[in-house]
Formats: C-alpha cells, sequence, structure tokens
C-alpha cells in the first residue's frame, strides 16, 4: 500500500513535470501548405541594408529595424488571404505595398513587459493581385530585449485562422489568464488572512500576489498615456516578490524566516527605487544591472529552501512548492539568458510559470483547509461520540435514580405499612389470640390465628422481587410447617425443581401464595388430609407446575366446596396461569400452571381483584 | 401491679435450680405475656426469673440476677427491647437473647440480630414449638427464614458499594463468613429447605441451624461501632 502510494505519486510529480516544462521545449506549429517568407531585407537604424533569413534575432536593445520582403501571386485570389506573423517582438508596423495595413502597438495587448505577440493582416483590394508585391515591416525593439520576427505565411482563413487563434489563446489570453487567477488568489488569500490573522503565511501570500501584479502596469497604457515611463519603476517594486517568495518558503518548511530577509522585502526594492528616482543611477541600467540579475537567482535561492524543507525536514508541503519552483527557476533562469542575448527567444517564460506557481500556492492552501476541516470532523466526530456517550451515562443515570428513587419510596412505603401493622393489628391479633386461648375459644383463636396468617402473607409477598416465586413459597413453607406439625399433618416439600419464572411482583406471589394456602387449607378442611405433599417442577415449555397433593377423599367436582376452587380459578387465570383439580386414588391434586414470564398487567389485574 | 413480680419461689432452692436455663420475659402485652409465661413455666429445663412488662423492670432484674436466657418483645412503653439484648450481651456474654415478634419482619428480626439476638419467635407460636425452639437455641442451633436469608444476602452483597455504606456498615464490619456459612445463606435464601441444604452441602440437617447461630454471632454489631449503631442503626429502623 505504502509502496503502491510511493509510486503513484512518482508518476504524478513526473507527469505533472513533464507538462509544466511543455512551455520550455514546446515550439508551437506554423501554418502548412501556405506560401512562406522567410527571406527579408534588413535595415539596422544607422547601418546599411542586409539579406537575413527569418526568424531573424535583433543585434540591440531598444532598436528599430526595417524589413522588407517580397512575394508574389501567380494570380489573382478568389478567396480572401491574410498574411500571418505567428510572432514578432516588441512591435511592429506592417505595410503592404506601401498602404499602412497594421500597428500592433495599437491593435494587440501589450501587458506590460510580456512579450510577444502575433499579428494577422488581412490581404485586400490590389494587394490580392497577380503579381508580385512589397512587405514593409518597421520592428521596434523593447528596452530589455532585442527585437524578433519569424516567418510569414501568406494563406487563406482557412488555412491561417487555426494557427492564428492558438497564438492569440497562449500569448494574449494565457496572459490574462494568469492576472486573473493572481488577483483571484490574491482577494482568497486576503480573505483568509483577514479571518485567520494568526497565520502570517496568508498574509505573505496575499503581498506576494498584490507585489507581483505592479508587473503588468503595461496595461494601464489606453488609459494612462505616460504609464511606460513608469515600468522600471513598477518592474523594481515588483522585485520584492522575490523575497517575499523565500519567506513562504521558509514559512511552508516550518521555518520562522529571519528579520533581515523580511527588512530586504522593503528595503532591497526601496534603495533601488530610491537610487532610481534621485537620477543616481539610470533606470535601464539598474533593470538590467541589479533588478533582473536578483528576480533571476532569487528563485534558485527559493529552489533551495523548499529542496532543504522537502528532504531535510520532510516537510509534504515543500514537496508541493518544489517541483513549481523549479520550473519557474528555470524559466526565469530561461529569460534571464533572453535578456543576456545568449538565448535567441522572443517570449518571457517566467510570466507563465508564475501561473504553476499560483497552482501549487492554491493547492497548498486547499490542502491545509481540507486537513484543517478533516481535523475538525475528526474532533467534532469525537465530541458527539463523546456527548453521545455522555447523555447515554446520563440517561442512564437517571434512570437508575428514578427506579431507584422508585423502589426507595415503594421501600418506605412498604416499611411505614409494616410499622403500622406490626405496632396494631398484628401485635391485638397476637392479644386476641393469647386471649381466646385462655378463654378456650377455639372458633375466635383459629380466625384470629388465620387472619395473622394472612397478614404475615401480605407482609411477606410485600418483600418479593423478580424471580423470586421459589423464596416466596418457602416463606409459606416455614408458616405452614409449625400449624401442619400441630394438626399432625406430614408436610412434603420440595421446590428445587421449580424454574425461576420472571415478572414476578409482590402482587403475583401474594396471588400464588394464597393459591397454595388454599389447596392446603382446603386439604385440611375437607380432605382431611394426613399428609400433604408440595412440589415444584417445570413444565415442557418451562412452565412453572406446583403440585399440591393430599391424600384425603378424592376431589368430586365443584360441590358446596367450590367457592375456593372457584377462588384459585380465578387467580391462576388472573396470573395467566391454569388451575387444575383432579382426583388421585386416594387423594386430591391441585396443580398450578404459571407462564416462564409474568405479565405485567395481569399484575394490575391481580391487585384490582 | 405485678408485672415484673419475681416468680415466689425463685429464689429458693438455688442448688437445686443450679442446672437450670434462668430465664427472663419481656412483654408489654398482658394477655401474651400470661400466655408465655404459662409456657415457660412448663418447661423443665428453665425457670422463669421475671415476667417484665417494661424494660425499666428488665433492666433492674438484669442488674440484680443472672439470666442466661431474655425472650423480649421488641416495642416496650418505656424503651426498646434491643436496649435490654445489649444489656444482657453485655453483662453475661454467654447468655442468648430470643426475640418475640407478631409479624417476625425481615428489618424487626435483623435489628435483633445486629444487637445480639440469636433466634426469633412468633407471638401466636404453639407451647411445643416455643419450648422447642428454646432448646434448639440452647443447643447451639438458630432458626433462618429465607426471606430474612435474602435480606442478609442483600446487605453482605452491598459491601462494596460506598453508596449504600450507611446501611450496610454493621454488616461490612462482621468478621467475615466462611465459604460454608455463605453457601447455605444463599441456599436458604433461595427458598430450600433445611433437608435440601443440608443434601446439597452434603451436611447432616442438624448442622444447618448450627452454621446459622454462628452467622449470626458473625453479624452481631461489635462494641467498636456501638456509637455508630446507636446513631444510625436504631434511629433509622422503626421498631
Amino acid at each position: 500500500m505504502a509502496v503502491g502510494q510511493r509510486w503513484f505519486w512518482a508518476i504524478l510529480a513526473m507527469l505533472a513535470t513533464m507538462a509544466a516544462s511543455v512551455p520550455l521545449w514546446l515550439t508551437l506549429p506554423v501554418p502548412q501548405h501556405t506560401l512562406v517568407i522567410d527571406q527579408a531585407r534588413f535595415t539596422a537604424a544607422g547601418s546599411t541594408p542586409g539579406q537575413v533569413a527569418l526568424p531573424h534575432v535583433q543585434g540591440r536593445h531598444r532598436a528599430q529595424g526595417y524589413y522588407r520582403m517580397a512575394f508574389e501571386l501567380t494570380q489573382a485570389s478568389t478567396q480572401q488571404l491574410y498574411l500571418f506573423i505567428p510572432m514578432l517582438s516588441y512591435r511592429a508596423i506592417i505595410a503592404l505595398d506601401g498602404d499602412v495595413a497594421l500597428d500592433t502597438g495599437t491593435n494587440s495587448l501589450i501587458p506590460g513587459v510580456t512579450l510577444g505577440v502575433s499579428a494577422l493582416v488581412p490581404l485586400s483590394g490590389r494587394h490580392l493581385a497577380a503579381g508580385p508585391h512589397v512587405i514593409d515591416i518597421l520592428l521596434e525593439a523593447p528596452g530589455v530585449t532585442r527585437g524578433y520576427l519569424s516567418p510569414l505565411y501568406v494563406g487563406t482563413a482557412q488555412q491561417i485562422a487555426p494557427y492564428h487563434r492558438l497564438r492569440v489563446l497562449v500569448l494574449e489570453h494565457t496572459r490574462m489568464m494568469v492576472l486573473a487567477c493572481q488577483l483571484l488568489v490574491a482577494i482568497a488569500t486576503l480573505m483568509a488572512w483577514i479571518y485567520r490573522p494568526q497565520e502570517s503565511l496568508y498574509g505573505w501570500l496575499f503581498l506576494l500576489h498584490m507585489v507581483s501584479t505592479a508587473s503588468y502596469a503595461g496595461l494601464l497604457a489606453d488609459i494612462v498615456p505616460g504609464v511606460f515611463g513608469w515600468l522600471p519603476y513598477a518592474f523594481t517594486f515588483s522585485m520584492s516578490s522575490v523575497f517575499i517568495l523565500h519567506i513562504i518558503a521558509l514559512k511552508i518548511n516550518g521555518t520562522a524566516p529571519p528579520g533581515w530577509l523580511r527588512a530586504c522585502v522593503v528595503a532591497v526594492p526601496g534603495a533601488c527605487l530610491l537610487a532610481m528616482a534621485l537620477g543616481a543611477v539610470s533606470a535601464p541600467a539598474l533593470l538590467i544591472g541589479v533588478v533582473t540579475p536578483i528576480m533571476v537567482v532569487s528563485p534558485v535561492v527559493t529552489v533551495a529552501i523548499s529542496a532543504w524543507g522537502a528532504l531535510a525536514k520532510k516537510v509534504p508541503e515543500a514537496w508541493l512548492l518544489l517541483l513549481p519552483l523549479c520550473c519557474f527557476s528555470l524559466a526565469t533562469l530561461h529569460d534571464g539568458a533572453m535578456i543576456a542575448g545568449k538565448v535567441d527567444g522572443p517570449v518571457f517564460l517566467s510570466l507563465y510559470y508564475r501561473q504553476l506557481l499560483i497552482v501549487a500556492i492554491a493547492v497548498i492552501l486547499m490542502r491545509r483547509f481540507g486537513l484543517s476541516l478533516m481535523r475538525l470532523d475528526g474532533a467534532n466526530a469525537h465530541l458527539k461520540q463523546r456527548l453521545a456517550e455522555r447523555e447515554a451515562e446520563l440517561h442512564r443515570l437517571h434512570e437508575e435514580e428514578r427506579s431507584e428513587a422508585a423502589r426507595r419510596v415503594r421501600s418506605e412505603e412498604r416499611h411505614r405499612l409494616t410499622v403500622d401493622l406490626h405496632d396494631g393489628l398484628s401485635g391485638h391479633l397476637a392479644s386476641i389470640i393469647a386471649l381466646a386461648e385462655r378463654e378456650r375459644s377455639a372458633g375466635i383463636e383459629r380466625t384470629a390465628r388465620e387472619a395473622l396468617d394472612d397478614l404475615r402473607l401480605v407482609i411477606h409477598s410485600l418483600d418479593i422481587g423478580d424471580r423470586e416465586l421459589m423464596a416466596a413459597l418457602s416463606g409459606l413453607r416455614e408458616r405452614l410447617e409449625p400449624l401442619l406439625k400441630r394438626l399432625g399433618v406430614e408436610l412434603e416439600w420440595s421446590m428445587v425443581r421449580l424454574p425461576e419464572i420472571s415478572g414476578v411482583t409482590p402482587a403475583h406471589a401474594l396471588n400464588v401464595l394464597r393459591i397454595v394456602q388454599e389447596a392446603v387449607t382446603n386439604a385440611l378442611r375437607h380432605g382431611p388430609a394426613s399428609r400433604i405433599a408440595v412440589r415444584g417442577s417445570a413444565g415442557p415449555q418451562g412452565e412453572a407446575v406446583i403440585a399440591i397433593d393430599n391424600d384425603g377423599v378424592p376431589y368430586a367436582g365443584a360441590g358446596k366446596g367450590g367457592t375456593g376452587v372457584r377462588n384459585m380459578g380465578r387467580r391462576a387465570a388472573l396470573l395467566g396461569g391454569t388451575l387444575r383439580v383432579e382426583a388421585l386414588a386416594a387423594g386430591t391434586r391441585v396443580t398450578l400452571t404459571l407462564p416462564p414470564r409474568l405479565a405485567d398487567d395481569l399484575a394490575e389485574a391481580g391487585r384490582a381483584g | 401491679m405485678q408485672f415484673g413480680k419475681e416468680r415466689p419461689g425463685a429464689d429458693t432452692g438455688q442448688d437445686r435450680d443450679a442446672g437450670l436455663c434462668r430465664t427472663l420475659l419481656v412483654e408489654d402485652d398482658e394477655p401474651l405475656r400470661l400466655r408465655f409465661e404459662s409456657i415457660l413455666s412448663g418447661w423443665r429445663s428453665g425457670r422463669l426469673v421475671a415476667a417484665c412488662g417494661t424494660l425499666g423492670e428488665a433492666m433492674a432484674v438484669l442488674q440484680s440476677q443472672p439470666v442466661d436466657l431474655l425472650i423480649t418483645d421488641l416495642r416496650l412503653p418505656d424503651g426498646h427491647g434491643i436496649q435490654g439484648i445489649r444489656r444482657l450481651r453485655a453483662t453475661n456474654p454467654q447468655a442468648e437473647a430470643m426475640v418475640v415478634s407478631a409479624l417476625a419482619d425481615n428489618e424487626v428480626v435483623i435489628a435483633a440480630i445486629e444487637a445480639g439476638a440469636t433466634g426469633y419467635l412468633l407471638k401466636d407460636v404453639g407451647s411445643a414449638d416455643l419450648i422447642e425452639a428454646i432448646e434448639e437455641l440452647r443447643a447451639g442451633r438458630s432458626p433462618i427464614s429465607s426471606s430474612i436469608a435474602r435480606v442478609i444476602v442483600r446487605r453482605l452483597g452491598e459491601r462494596g458499594q460506598p453508596a449504600h455504606a450507611q446501611a450496610a456498615a454493621p454488616f461490612r464490619e462482621a468478621a467475615a463468613l466462611t465459604p460454608r456459612e455463605t453457601e447455605i445463606l444463599w441456599s436458604i435464601a433461595k427458598g430450600l429447605t433445611y433437608a435440601e441444604v443440608a443434601e446439597q452441602l452434603g451436611l447432616s440437617r442438624q448442622t444447618v441451624p448450627v452454621h446459622i447461630k454462628s452467622i449470626y454471632r458473625k453479624l452481631q454489631v461489635g462494641n467498636r461501632s456501638e456509637a455508630v449503631f446507636e446513631a444510625s442503626r436504631l434511629g433509622l429502623i422503626w421498631l
């Protein structure tokens, strides 16, 4: 995975390098199958005329030269013909057969120092006639480079137009796109800086883009006629961008830029401007001697800074900056060589690579935004998760608190009830039993004992929780044991095999206990039994089955003693269970079957009943 | 008032009564006191020292005479039976105490056990059952109902929880039960009979109540926490 990713990035970097270096090696195509004019008679100012081959580069800066070329049309053309000059620098006045047809200085967009334009001149009227024709071109060279004229082409619109459009796109539109992008990123970084002033990188990026727009001052030529005189100042001013680029590269490396570098941003261009303004040095000399070398060499220094960040400090973002910087640096070196006359070319390439730098910076900014958002999302998700956990915890605590409070209320209520019964009723009943015993009132004594037993049943059942039916039953057993023992009735009790059923409430327990007690009472009353067996077992579906056997008279249907049986049946129905009374060979069996889970609403019904 | 009046002949024949269990009865309800008196007078292994109707009388008897067995109601007109149990246990650690209760509900019994009682009786207990219960206790065996076992098990389970520290404090300070005692307690709490417990654990049926008495003794609140007991327990539980 990691290896695959590395390959991916390596291939991407290679493709990007190829794409980025296109302007360095690509030559734009020229029209085919047209009339080509590649010979001219060249006359430089103050020198003798001579024959030159096109493309031709003039020998000096800031020079004017005349070119005269001839071509012949074998027959008058029926189609519109065009004269196409793919590349010229810097300004040309073109005349056909002595008529001035085009002045590129007025017709073409010349954004500042960005040199190299193409020209298209339609041939009309007599120029289309068969026979020889003459083209005169007055070529004006700019201050910093030499004049340049490419071969000329004469052809139909079909033959010429695509090539012309391509030149316009590359030489004019692309340059404006660079400016537009630059302004866009300037605004974007300004906004980022305004909202995040603590990140000075945004401020420096904004400054970089603002300062470098100064080199487009030439665009204002139509509005401010004297702007060309100010261009050296504008270029000198925009020089500070190279120092800003150093600072940005350092910041991307995560290194604080030194104070002297910050000072250079203002000090170096400032000193040059001052020298220029005071007339200490001539503007062209300063441009050629100081500004241009700094502008050409500086990107190499920036490349070194980024390479250091990428290779030594392992900063990923430095890689993103390093590649465009390399290209940009190559371009500035190319431009420097062009100015120095070492390379024959009409076009400054650094302008195109500024675009690439802008793209790299936009990529870095977007990457940072993306990473910040990712971190934010991560933090958000983390916080949300924490919040959810907290809420769940709170909810759980709340539920616990509520059930605890409810339990406490129930417990207090039970406690109060027990205390009241204990203090009052039960004591009195015990007292009545003692009195009746002394008075030998067997009926009163028995009734009082039954009342006390029932009271104990109620009190006891109050304490029963879920899955405690067996414990509830054993409470009954503990009360039945001495009673039956007194009566001389043997009690066999086994609840080991009784499954614990759920949903048991005090009301459920009381109903079960009353059923069992009733069964035992019936056995004693109607039986008359000498042996009672109460056994718990599990039904096929996990039901709790409680069987009460006695060895008395076999059950003979619901006769006059049917009220008790009916009561037991009603209680069993309330519990969602069934009750069966059947005769044994010698005795009666009462079987109570309860579902594995007792229903809540039945408890309500049971309490109401 | 004849409450607390010493029985005639109680101080005669000391030598003859030497082996008998000197019993003190405290019950404020007259019919019940008379009932218990008549039952106990038929008990051949014991001798009723006095039958008192108030705590004051009982305290006076405990002060003046040796008592081997105290059978007391808890709610008395001038105090609480637990105070009598504590006095008895202080003066004679070997003496036994039984609580008489109409309902023998959990809280009453547990409070009495903490005070030092090792047995309890229902107020309507039959005469034979009463004598049998006393004999059992004298033989080192205590009764326990499943619901009381359940309460004890629950409270022991609350040991590690500080939120219930107040309620469980006395239990927490009780000496740790042996694994066997814990097993017995759990089984009874589940609702098994002594016989079933004995069968499950491979004991004789008679051994189970012996363990119960040992458990009761361990649950008795020691002197160390007497203050805590008086302040919180007695005040918190309405008996």
